[in-house]
């Protein structure tokens, strides 16, 4: 596992114990599948504690990205790994009301600051 | 804190505000008689106008509405949900903001005066108000539209005139504002064909919500609404297109997107819509969410003739 | 148009109508402290002492005198009622007639320039004050850092709602806050739409990272959310605003404690 980011694709950064997955823009079909395969493949390896997903920086989330961030966090839980989603913004998170989506499969976080220390496992 | 020290404190540091940008004696009598009557029934809808709620609170305190005529919370909300035009004032305010300030007047008229007011919004840049009430009756009417025409805008900029032709019934008045009614109503025509277009939707279903002043989480929902549509269309159809329109119907200044495809149709869209069933995709929480996000909603599909989904959202809520 | 203005200028036609009516002492005395309105009044004065003074060819111009002083008197009255275009038409008098309807014509003139310009500044004070009451009457207060508190006063409606879900989403998120309560002891009475809008509030704040609570729900409001089978669940409830003070503050670490003697 590295820490380099591959234009095009999304990368998973390693910090400390814990797995980083920013999604700058929403993935396409293929991009999804890789990204999953690749975070359950790292997630299997061991050695993460946790894994934070970071969706700052999207302005819209609809019904396919809530299934991505289902299937990641999900299935990173099933591999006995704790999952957080930092940045959801307030009109998205209105909207998720809206639409009856507002269930998450991990713990929300206002920032990478505090879902860090929430993860802080022992040094 | 019990319910009059809230009601008062708010109400105190409002009017505190009012003295000091415009000083005279109203407010200070106002101020005087919101500390008498702080227990009473004195009760605030959630959106006020300092100016007339002012001059309202002077007349009641100068006896010129009836004592112990007070206001209820529920019927001041009910005013204002029921006959307030909930979405008609919230079109205006989009709309125009001098029709806005312009309608509070009316309403404050009505509410001190004992009338029922209903409007309802006529297609771009129009509105009509039915006033109706005991006091109503022919002969006051120049009075009633004194009081009214009196604090209307001479701008130009909004136009108030009493509905030609007898009223709508016997003791009501009829008006009907006008305002400035902005640019060419907004249209667009996405084909979607792939993937990249379902970006390219949302960005342009943005484009025509915000040229009709939608509110910031309106947009997010309208965009995302895009998004789903597009999506479905690419994944099932695979070749559509989606049509947004700005226009008129019998709610009023809406938004219309109209997804068209001519794929395989949607088997089983009852149990779809009612969450029953799972394709592999989602496509049911897809249409879901978008029936959740928006105003009217209807889908036609059918195995040769494709999909078509149409969804509205108004400028208002009802 | 201010109460002022519109007073003055009836005052004005009100001296036009009663001349007319043969009262030929009568002037126009109320002074205005607008300087066009003073304008108009001066030369309204000056043309009735020269209607009147002139006995000897009174009766002979009596008759283009009336006319001009009715147009007077329609022009100030719908001027009065709001419409600020309205002149005297000119070039049917005489030449002093004339050059009179000319200059009030430009006393009108000046006039609505004036109104444009006060009527411009008064909106914008009402829309900044209509603001300023909007924020009052829905207030978030900081009691605490990193907790935020919303008590909700009144029926909720769903124009405002969304308005509120914003404004707090958007505070909560700029001030990094924590911990969020949203308190109902200021509503006895709710419906649908309102239980409605307050459950998504406190799913969004949850969704953006607060802990949301809600306290204050009377007996009232509990009966009607229990009947109306609205789903609570995952939603915590406290008692009052002191308990959802107590638990923001074990959430957040805060241990208060008494100070020694």
């Amino acid at each position: 596992m590295d820490n380099s980011y591959a234009f095009g694709t999304i990368p998973i950064i390693r910090m400390g114990g814990v797995l980083l997955v920013p999604i700058q823009i929403p993935p396409s079909d293929s991009q999804a599948k890789c990204l999953l395969e690749d975070v359950l493949s790292t997630v299997s390896r061991g050695g993460a504690r946790a894994l934070i997903v970071d969706v700052s920086a999207l302005e819209i989330i609809d019904s396919y990205l809530t299934r991505i961030l289902y299937d990641l966090l999900d299935g990173s839980k099933k591999l006995g790994v704790e999952g957080g989603i930092v940045g959801i913004r307030p009109t998205v998170a209105i909207t998720l009301v809206q639409m009856g989506l507002e269930a998450v499969p991990a713990k929300t976080f206002l920032s990478l600051d505090l879902a860090l220390s929430h993860f802080e496992g022992p040094r | 804190m019990n319910e009059a020290t809230i009601k008062g404190s708010l109400l105190l540091s409002t009017l505190t505000f009012v003295e000091r940008s415009s000083p005279g004696g109203a407010a200070a009598r106002a101020k005087q008689f919101v500390h008498d009557a702080c227990d009473s029934h004195v009760l605030l809808p959630s959106q006020w106008y300092p100016r007339t709620l002012l001059d309202g609170i002077v007349r009641m305190a100068e006896g010129a509405v009836p004592p112990g005529r007070s206001f209820s919370r529920r019927e001041l909300g009910a005013f204002w949900s029921q006959n307030l035009l909930d979405g008609t004032y919230s079109t205006l305010k989009k709309d125009s903001p001098r029709a806005m300030v312009t309608t509070l007047p009316l309403l404050y008229s009505c509410l001190f005066m004992d009338l029922r007011m209903t409007a309802r919004t006529e297609g771009l840049g129009a509105a009509l108000f039915v006033l109706e009430g005991q006091g109503l009756v022919s002969g006051d009417l120049e009075s009633h539209l004194g009081m009214t025409e009196g604090a209307i805008s001479t701008t130009g900029a909004v136009e108030i005139q009493v509905d030609p032709g007898p009223p709508p019934r016997p003791g009501t008045l009829a008006l009907r504002l006008k305002w400035g009614i902005g640019e060419a109503a907004a249209s667009d025509h996405i084909p979607v064909r792939g993937e990249p277009d379902i970006a390219e939707s949302r960005e342009r279903v943005r484009r025509v919500a915000r040229q009709m002043a939608f509110g910031t989480v309106d947009i997010v929902g309208l965009a995302t609404c895009a998004s789903e549509l597009a999506r479905n269309i690419v994944n099932y159809a695979g070749e559509g297109i989606i049509h947004v329109e700005e226009t008129s119907r019998k709610g009023g200044r809406c938004i219309v997107i109209r997804a068209e495809d001519g794929g395989a149709g949607i088997p089983n869209l009852e149990q779809v819509l009612a969450g029953g069933h799972r394709s592999e995709r989602g496509m049911g929480k897809g249409l879901i969410a978008i029936k959740r996000l928006s105003d009217e909603f209807d889908v036609r599909t059918a195995p040769v003739g494709g999909t078509t989904v149409e969804i509205i959202k108004y400028l208002r809520k009802f | 148009m201010d109460e002022k203005t519109q007073g003055a200028l009836e005052g004005l036609s009100a001296t036009v109508s009663l001349f007319l009516q043969g009262d030929t002492d009568t002037r126009a005395t109320e002074s205005s402290p607008e300087p066009g309105i003073e304008t108009l009044r001066t030369r309204l004065n000056a043309l009735l002492d020269q209607a009147s003074g002139d006995a000897e060819n009174f009766h002979k111009i009596n008759m283009s005198m009336a006319d001009v002083l009715t147009d007077w008197y329609q022009t100030l009255k719908e001027v009065r009622g709001g419409n600020l275009n309205a002149r005297v038409p000119a070039g049917e008098g005489d030449e002093f007639l004339d050059r009179m309807s000319e200059e009030l014509n430009g006393t009108l003139a000046t006039l609505q320039e004036l109104q444009v310009e006060s009527e411009r500044r008064r909106i914008a004070l009402i829309e900044q004050q209509s603001k300023i009451i909007e924020e009052l009457s829905t207030p978030i207060i900081q009691v605490w850092d990193g907790v935020l508190a919303l008590p909700v006063i009144g029926i909720v409606d769903s124009a405002r709602a969304q308005e509120m879900m914003e404004k707090l989403l958007d505070r909560v998120v700029e001030s990094q806050t924590r911990c969020v309560i949203l308190d109902l002891t200021g509503v006895t009475v709710i419906d649908t739409k309102t239980a409605d809008y307050l459950i998504k509030m406190v799913k969004a704040a949850t969704l953006v990272g607060a802990n949301c609570t809600v306290t204050g729900i009377g007996p009232t409001v509990a009966q009607t959310i229990t009947r109306m089978g609205l789903d609570l669940q995952g939603v915590v409830t406290l008692r009052d605003l002191r308990d959802g003070l107590k638990r923001a503050f074990s959430d957040l670490g805060f241990e208060v404690r008494q100070k020694e003697r």
